[in-house]
C-alpha cells in the first residue's frame, strides 16, 4: 500500500503553529477536574444521606411488619384444656404448624407427581 | 512531602502518567500541559473554529481525568490521547450532522481563479475541503495514521480514505503552491 505522504504539506503540516495561551487553557481544564471532582462528592454524599434517610424511615414499619407475622404464626388453634394433648399437638396447633404442614405436602405432592 | 515542579516537568511522560492514574493532580495538569498543543492544533485543523476546538480539547482531557485508570499500559498513552481525541471530534461532529462522513463523491470547491495569487495559509486551505477529505488529510498529516488506521477510527471504508487523502493532497498542493515556490 503506497502511503507516501506529500513533501511540501508534510513540511507545512510540521510547522509550529501559533501557540494559544497554554498556561489559561491548564487552569481551565484543572478548574473543571475539581468542579466535576466537587459535583461527584456531593452526589455521592447526597446518595448516602439518602440511604441513611430511607434506612431511619422505614425502620420502624420492617420492625412492626415482623412482630406482627410472628405474633400471627404463634396463634394456637384448638384450645385444650389437657395439658398432655396440648404438649404433643404443639407443633401443628398454630398457624405455624398449619402453613409448615402444608408446604409439607405440597413438596410431598411435587416429589410424587412431577419428579 | 509533595513533589517539585521540575519533578513533573523532567520527568519521563510514563512515569507522569502513572502518577496521574493513582489521582496525582499535579501529574494530570502536566500532562495537559503537555499534550494540549498537540490536541488543540489537531481539534483547530479539523472543525475550523478556535473556540470550538479548545471546547473539544477541553473535553478530551476532561475525558482523560476520567478514564485514565482504565489505560493498562502507561507508555501507550500517546495513542490512547490521540484515540480519545478523534473520537470526541467524531461523536461532536456526527451530533451536528449525522451524514457528516458521509460525502464520498463531494466535488471539491473550484479555487478563485480570478486571484490565482491569493495566499492561503495550511488553516484556511484545509477548511475549504469537504469535511471527510479534511478529517482524513488532517489524520493523515498531523497525526500521521496509517490509512488502516484512519478507516478503522472513522468507519470510512480504505478505497474512500485513499481517494480523500489523494484529492485532499492535491487540492492543497493547488491552494499551497506559493508555499512550494517559496520553499
Amino acid at each position: 500500500m503506497n502511503e507516501e505522504r506529500d513533501p511540501l504539506l508534510e513540511s507545512l503540516f510540521a510547522e509550529p503553529v501559533e501557540e494559544p495561551a497554554s498556561d489559561q487553557f491548564v487552569s481551565t481544564v484543572m478548574a473543571q477536574v475539581e468542579h466535576r471532582q466537587r459535583t461527584l462528592l456531593l452526589g455521592r454524599i447526597a446518595i448516602i444521606a439518602a440511604i441513611l434517610l430511607l434506612e431511619f424511615a422505614l425502620a420502624s414499619p420492617l420492625q412492626s411488619s415482623v412482630s406482627l407475622i410472628s405474633d400471627l404464626l404463634s396463634v394456637t388453634l384448638i384450645d385444650t384444656s389437657n395439658a398432655w394433648l396440648g404438649f404433643f399437638l404443639t407443633p401443628v396447633n398454630s398457624v405455624a404448624g398449619i402453613v409448615g404442614l402444608m408446604l409439607l405436602g405440597i413438596h410431598l405432592l411435587y416429589r410424587r407427581f412431577m419428579v | 512531602m509533595a513533589a517539585s515542579p521540575a519533578y513533573y516537568s523532567d520527568g519521563p511522560e510514563a512515569l507522569i502518567v502513572s502518577l496521574a492514574m493513582h489521582g496525582d493532580r499535579q501529574a494530570f495538569a502536566e500532562l495537559v500541559r503537555r499534550r494540549q498543543s498537540s490536541v488543540r492544533t489537531f481539534m483547530r485543523r479539523s472543525c475550523n473554529d478556535a473556540a470550538l476546538a479548545d471546547d473539544l480539547a477541553q473535553q478530551v482531557f476532561l475525558q482523560m481525568w476520567r478514564k485514565l485508570r482504565q489505560l493498562k499500559e502507561p507508555e501507550k498513552f500517546g495513542p490512547w490521547l490521540q484515540r480519545l481525541s478523534i473520537n470526541q471530534l467524531l461523536q461532536h461532529q456526527r451530533k451536528q450532522d449525522p451524514l457528516y462522513l458521509a460525502d464520498d463523491d463531494t466535488e471539491l470547491p473550484a479555487i478563485n481563479q480570478d486571484r490565482p495569487d491569493i495566499a492561503m495559509d495550511l488553516d484556511a486551505a484545509l477548511a475549504s475541503l469537504p469535511a471527510a477529505v479534511r478529517l482524513c488529510i488532517v489524520l493523515s498529516y498531523h497525526e500521521r495514521l496509517a490509512h488502516r488506521e484512519i478507516s478503522d477510527l472513522t468507519g470510512i471504508a480504505i478505497g474512500t480514505v485513499k481517494s480523500h487523502i489523494r484529492r485532499g493532497s492535491e487540492r492543497l498542493r493547488e491552494l499551497l503552491a506559493a508555499y512550494g515556490e517559496k520553499s
